[in-house]
């Protein structure tokens, strides 16, 4: 058999002619649906009456109504199998298909501003750190690119479920633009045979005079049976003890106006308490931070719930965990009060052209526990969900010396707000407490010069 | 008169009929749309418009763009210590790369080139490795190795009978910081160019002057180093550009183990891109941080052709 090969012209011609058959067909009117007529003869009381339907063929059944499309983005890899395993839960149950992403923090909050500056492939469900909320928590009402949520809320089931505080820090001029997925209140997690060895019995130590008479019975020096250096506490500027000990004065970086908090009497209080553990401290260690404690290196650490969450790992369950293991948990010094550490929360896109069904799903997600669902996440996460009616059923309870503790912390977890500002003011002031930190400067020295940077940057931002 | 202008229309419609007649008139700029359709939509128009951006303001996902004028650049020049403080680190990071990397990749190169070292293919790709790892892989080596409590830097400092040293958090330790943690990363990478550009070389060029009796040092200084000028150019403009670009260390290093943020221990740790993406996405600054973009890449721009010119980079040797 004869081949004949294309020349070029031909093969330009037979690919333009195909290009534009291609369009053509395109736009071509859909063909005219037939139309079918039937008729019927029905009797009637000795009377014929023909009936006649016009109808489109085949007479088959409506179609069914698309579900909606929700693209739902995330960033805490943990929350992964939660929400893997109520996927269809929530598509059954709201008539959806959802979709999840899963980004990075860096990726989510550079990918998520253009995506809305490109007015397309922004999420209608996005769940961020909560320090990232609050950077687009600037301007009006109008700027903020979030939801308002107040109303759904309150017309919600789980209206007075969920635990205020918590509200509070994705809340500006009374509006809130994000559901808290968790609470993270701190405790203190010890090393109970480490502590022995220096005659220290963890369990009578209330106060942060006790902790700090408890940290230089260790001393500065100590070491490991193997030459090893040991702290007494494992913590940094920026972690659980440092927030622990502001809230405990009342403070926050910023106050519900958005006033830096760097310069109030209680900030001041709370580094001075604070600083009194840097002679036996290390640094947080995250990559060796769960074998550090586990073998004693480090004595104690801060945890909130998630961290706590992450040295569990591994571990068969909370209950054997605590009881097999020389660690325990207790409330930090001067507690039950404590700090919060990390976050996330929900929130709704203004851009989304599904918001009524967003926000169902949103609220369903993070409080509806008919099921137990939200039983179920403190188990595969270890993350308290902010839901306390809830707090009282098992398996929160249920035998789980974790649970019982971090909840009655939970339940006495302090307001605190946070904005736009409040990244720009704890960047001034971790700008200087590591000088102050490294003794290049005063405490005072630190307050001033951060106070005034701080302000100085908030003008400039406005 | 008219009978005139007749023609001369007849002859213009003929030159463009003629021009669609033949194929190959017309057919190269089909080829080549695609790209310049492309290379239009996404990088000349973002261009140009991020020049508009710059005398604009907004948070960006608004929409809304707010006409400043040269407000943004005036704020950069009169009012911006952390811009000033990213210069400052870019000039002396640069020039402290330049000093610190290029002598020993050099050195480096000329013994990897030696004949008589066994394995110089092994230490090639064992210098080369550390180039090819991800910033922010670096950027935690550089956690650990100064780490007050576990770093190897405090354990060579104890074990010399020091003190430890806070590495991280003050601010004089800034850019020693970041200049060792970019000569592990890159010297073995310029050593392997300056190590192409010896095996270009011609031997008997150097064979020659062996004979004439010129000592190795002499043949380094007047044979080899001056045959390597391309080779040296490209590295030092890689040198600076690279420091214009410095991200990924600093992030990590300054994010990772304290609260100081970005900025680093007193805001003394900033760097161009760094203080870039902080002013867009942390304070949603879209059209200063635009301003600053073309400030740098004017930076960018002087430095390089600088250095081009101190290279005579282009001419013919000497």
């Amino acid at each position: 058999m004869e081949k004949k090969r294309l020349n070029r012209r031909e093969f330009l011609r037979l690919a333009s002619m195909s290009g534009a058959a291609l369009v053509l067909s395109s736009c071509c009117p859909e063909p005219e649906k037939e139309e079918v007529i039937v008729t019927q003869v029905i009797e009637k009381e000795g009377e014929q009456v023909v009936v006649t339907v016009v109808s489109e063929a085949p007479t088959t059944e409506p179609p069914p109504a698309e579900p909606v499309e929700l693209l739902y983005w995330y960033q805490a890899e943990n929350h992964e199998p939660e929400y893997s395993r109520r996927k269809s839960e929530l598509e059954e149950m709201f008539d959806i298909t959802l979709t999840y992403e899963i980004l990075d923090r860096d990726a989510m909050t550079r990918k998520f501003p253009t995506t809305l500056m490109a007015g397309t492939g922004f999420p209608d469900i996005i769940e961020q750190n909560a320090d990232d909320i609050a950077k687009f928590m600037k301007g009006t009402d109008d700027e903020i690119p979030f939801v308002t949520l107040n109303d759904s809320i309150d017309a919600s089931p789980y209206v007075g479920n969920v635990l205020q505080s918590r509200y509070d820090r994705y809340t500006k001029d009374g509006r809130t633009y994000g559901c808290p997925h968790d609470v993270h209140p701190v405790l203190l997690l010890y090393h109970d045979a480490g502590w022995k060895e220096y005659g220290v019995d963890m369990e009578t130590v209330e106060t942060w005079d006790d902790f700090i008479a408890a940290c230089e019975t260790v001393g500065e020096d100590a070491t490991m049976a193997d030459g090893r250096p040991r702290y007494a506490v494992m913590e940094s500027e920026y972690s659980a003890g440092a927030a622990t000990c502001r809230l405990q004065n009342g403070v926050w970086y910023t106050d519900a106006d958005g006033e830096p908090m760097i310069a109030t009497p209680g900030f001041k209080a709370a580094y001075e308490t604070w600083i009194r553990m840097d002679p036996y401290r290390v640094d947080l260690d995250w990559g060796n931070q769960v074998a550090m404690v586990k073998e004693g290196q480090a004595l104690s650490e801060f945890v909130p719930d998630w961290l706590y969450g992450i040295h569990q790992q591994g571990t068969a369950d909370d209950a054997a965990f605590v009881a097999d293991s020389p660690m325990r948990l207790k409330y930090v010094p001067d507690g039950p009060v404590a700090g919060s550490w990390g976050g996330a929360a929900g929130s709704v896109v203004k851009q989304s052209s599904n918001i009524a069904k967003a926000i169902d799903v949103l609220l369903y997600l993070y409080f509806e526990d008919g099921e137990g669902q939200l039983a179920e996440r403190f188990v595969d996460t270890g993350i308290l969900p902010p839901v306390p009616s809830n707090w009282e059923n098992p398996p929160y309870v249920g035998g789980q010396q974790a649970g019982k503790i971090f909840i009655e912390a939970a339940k006495v977890l302090p307001s605190y707000h946070e904005n736009w500002k409040t990244p720009l003011v704890s960047a001034a002031w971790g700008e200087q407490a590591s000088l102050w930190i490294a003794g290049d400067i005063t405490l005072d020295e630190a307050i001033a010069i951060a106070d005034e940077n701080a302000r100085a940057e908030i003008e400039k931002n406005q | 008169m008219a009978t005139l202008a007749e023609p001369t229309q007849r002859k213009h419609r003929s030159r463009i009929a003629q021009f669609f007649a033949n194929q190959r008139n017309w057919m190269p700029y089909i080829f080549v749309a695609p790209f310049f359709i492309t290379f239009a939509i996404f990088q000349l128009y973002p261009l140009l418009r991020s020049v508009g951006m710059s005398f604009q303001e907004s948070v960006g996902y608004t929409g809304k763009w707010e006409w400043v004028g040269i407000a943004n650049y005036v704020e950069i020049f009169t009012d911006d210590e952390n811009f000033g403080v990213a210069v400052k680190n870019f000039v002396l990071f640069a020039a402290g790369s330049l000093i610190t990397e290029i002598p020993f990749a050099i050195a480096l190169a000329l013994m990897l080139s030696s004949r008589t070292l066994k394995g110089r293919g092994l230490f090639r790709t064992l210098f080369f490795v550390p180039s090819v790892l991800p910033g922010v892989l670096m950027g935690l080596v550089g956690v650990w190795f100064f780490s007050e409590a576990r770093g190897l830097a405090n354990a060579l400092v104890v074990a010399l009978g020091g003190e430890r040293i806070k590495w991280l958090s003050l601010r004089e330790y800034i850019l020693p910081n970041m200049l060792t943690i970019a000569f592990w990363q890159w010297m073995g990478n310029h050593a392997v160019f300056i190590l192409a550009g010896i095996g270009g070389i011609d031997t008997s060029v150097i064979e020659a002057a062996t004979i004439d009796g010129a000592t190795t040092w002499q043949r380094v200084r007047y044979i080899v180093l001056p045959l390597l000028r391309p080779v040296l150019a490209f590295v030092a403009i890689t040198v600076v550009t690279g420091s214009l670009r410095n991200y990924d260390i600093p992030a990590v290093i300054f994010t990772g183990t304290g609260g100081a943020g970005m900025g680093g221990p007193a805001g003394e740790g900033w760097f161009f891109l760094p203080y870039i993406t902080d002013a867009a996405f942390n304070r949603f600054r879209m059209g200063y941080a635009t301003a600053i973009g073309w400030v740098v890449f004017a930076i960018a721009i002087v430095v390089t052709g600088f250095q081009l010119r101190l290279f005579q980079f282009g001419e013919a040797a000497e």
